[in-house]
């Protein structure tokens, strides 16, 4: 089998600093420690040695995250019509006309969404950020002659499909997001675990809105249906050994493909699909700044 | 050794029976010391007497050990579900059985992986084996995708409730996130298949008892007690988590 130490994962140099740190090395797990364990409870100390000082703080991670969940709230809103339809946008709204999507479904993510807002502004208080003004055309608020947002997706909530595609790429860029943002919670163990629960609520998402474009629920590689401008939600993020592309079959040194399955082993589409890979605040951001005047 | 086999299923049957009093009727022929250790007073995971396991949460390879157990115990449930002999006509749908073929795959990648993780760090991997309540009939599509949204929805539960324990680790935290919203894209489209097109795939007013809350939309979050005595009727060696 063709498998890394987790060990090997980390800088030698860190390693080295940590014999300094021993006493930050809780009691009762270093008298309980079978000596197998070891290398995985030096790299754990290493990564957070090596995390301090250049990190978004918990509240970053939380502002970041609500500008998503600002983001996603208020394409639903308009989508399912719990928002009045904005008069920049092209319309009548078409999304539920007959032989749309299920409007159950949508109704469903608009109310997480708004409960996702409504939980981080109250966790963040006077940290929270303002909304920011959205254009979900992509154009960045410019306008035709007729006053109407003319980005490339103009037709967004006159046509299902380009609403379906912006939602999937909403939703599976948001996976990425919370997971990417995970590593900076750890200090505050209450807002982990809650983002986390809020990152599978995204996921449940995701998984609907991928199977209503005919997609799978999980991300194969990175071949998808998306439009040519969105497909760096599926890409790598920076830096790419962190944050892989969604086509990486490696995972803590173990390369995935190399271990057994029901026939043979594991083959490059499954071990893409098994694994979701998490994204990095400046990339997610770019993405999502697509869509932020 | 034959002590130990006597004392073996001893503890097999005050497990399948539940009988505390036959347990200790069996034991007591057997003397004090090692009736002690089938008591599970002994929490060494690897004694030959007592197969049963013991998880120190404070040690992130016995997390890794909990995500093996819980990832075996689906790989194994959705094994037998397609290999079963009325795959095709319990699941007259294509789709259907290319949803459930893709995520047995899945779970099997998993076990395999946190499997290989163990090994890496030269620790064992723990001996488990499944059995499963009369009421899962997996001739049955109804009764699969039941038990399989119970599974989903624990491993999603259990993953965010197992999230504390390794927060010293962020290399193992973020793989626990990598698998963990795999395992909730599962559950989605799972429970799509049982109310399609409703909102049942993201319905967490179902799953307040593994931490879930319907009005600020957030997933399920259990602890490893609580997961693993939901867990418990499908293993038959006994998990116990310590060190919470």
């Amino acid at each position: 089998m063709n498998t890394t130490n987790v060990m090997d994962l980390i800088d030698p140099s860190e390693t080295k600093k940590l014999f300094a740190r021993r006493d930050a090395i809780k009691a009762g797990v270093t008298a309980g420690l079978a000596m197998g364990s070891l290398p995985m409870v030096l790299a754990a100390m290493a990564k957070t040695a090596g995390a301090q000082g250049t990190n978004p703080t918990v509240n970053d991670v939380l502002n970041f995250a609500l500008k998503l969940e600002y983001l996603e709230s208020e394409f639903y809103n308009i989508g399912t019509g719990l928002q009045t339809f904005p008069a920049e946008y092209l319309g009548p709204n078409g999304v539920f006309a007959t032989g749309g999507p299920p409007k159950a479904v949508f109704d469903q993510i608009a109310k997480h969404e708004n409960s996702h807002v409504a939980l981080l502004k109250s966790a963040l208080g006077a940290a929270a950020v303002a909304k920011p003004n959205f254009d979900f055309t992509g154009g960045k608020g410019a306008k035709d002659a007729n006053g109407k947002y003319n980005g490339p997706f103009a037709t967004v909530f006159t046509n299902k499909d380009i609403f379906l595609a912006l939602s999937q790429a909403f939703e599976d860029t948001g996976v990425r997001a919370y997971k990417g943002g995970a590593q900076f919670l750890i200090s505050n163990i209450p807002v982990l675990e809650t983002a986390l629960q809020i990152h599978a609520v995204e996921a449940r998402h995701a998984s609907k809105v991928r199977r209503i474009r005919a997609e799978k629920g999980w991300i194969s590689g990175r071949t998808n249906t998306l439009p040519p401008a969105a497909q760096g939600v599926y890409g790598p993020g920076n830096p790419a050994s962190t944050y892989p592309a969604e086509d990486n079959t490696t995972q803590a040194g173990v390369n995935v493909t190399a271990l057994a399955a029901i026939s043979g082993t594991v083959t490059a589409a499954t071990a893409s699909e098994s694994f979701d890979e998490p994204l990095d605040v400046a990339t997610v951001l770019a993405i999502a700044g697509l869509f932020i005047i | 050794m034959e002590r130990e086999q006597i004392l073996t299923q001893a503890v097999g049957r005050l497990q399948s029976e539940g009988s505390r009093r036959e347990f200790m009727r069996l034991a007591g022929l057997l003397g004090g010391a090692l009736a002690l250790s089938a008591c599970g007073k002994d929490n060494n995971p690897t004694s030959p007497v007592n197969k049963n396991v013991t998880l120190n949460f404070a040690m992130p390879l016995d997390v890794l050990k909990y995500a093996f157990a819980l990832e075996a115990l689906e790989a194994d449930f959705y094994t037998k579900v397609v290999g079963n002999g009325s795959f095709s006509t319990a699941f007259s749908s294509a789709a259907e059985r290319t949803i459930l073929t893709d995520i047995r795959d899945h779970e099997v990648a998993h076990r395999e992986f946190f499997k290989a993780a163990l090994l890496a760090n030269g620790a064992t991997v723990p001996s488990l084996s499944t059995k499963y309540p009369s009421s899962v009939n997996f001739a049955d599509r109804t009764s699969v995708l039941t038990t399989a949204k119970t599974f989903e929805d624990l491993g999603v539960s259990a993953y965010n409730g197992a999230a504390r324990y390794l927060v010293s680790n962020t290399t193992l935290l973020t793989v626990a996130g990598k698998v963990v919203s795999v395992e909730a894209r599962h559950t989605s489209a799972i429970r799509d298949l049982l109310a399609p097109d409703t909102k049942a795939f993201a319905d967490l007013s179902d799953i307040t008892s593994l931490g879930a809350s319907e009005a600020n939309g957030l997933d399920g979050k259990a602890s490893p007690t609580a997961v693993l005595a939901a867990a418990q009727p499908f293993i038959n060696e006994t998990i116990t988590a310590t060190g919470l």
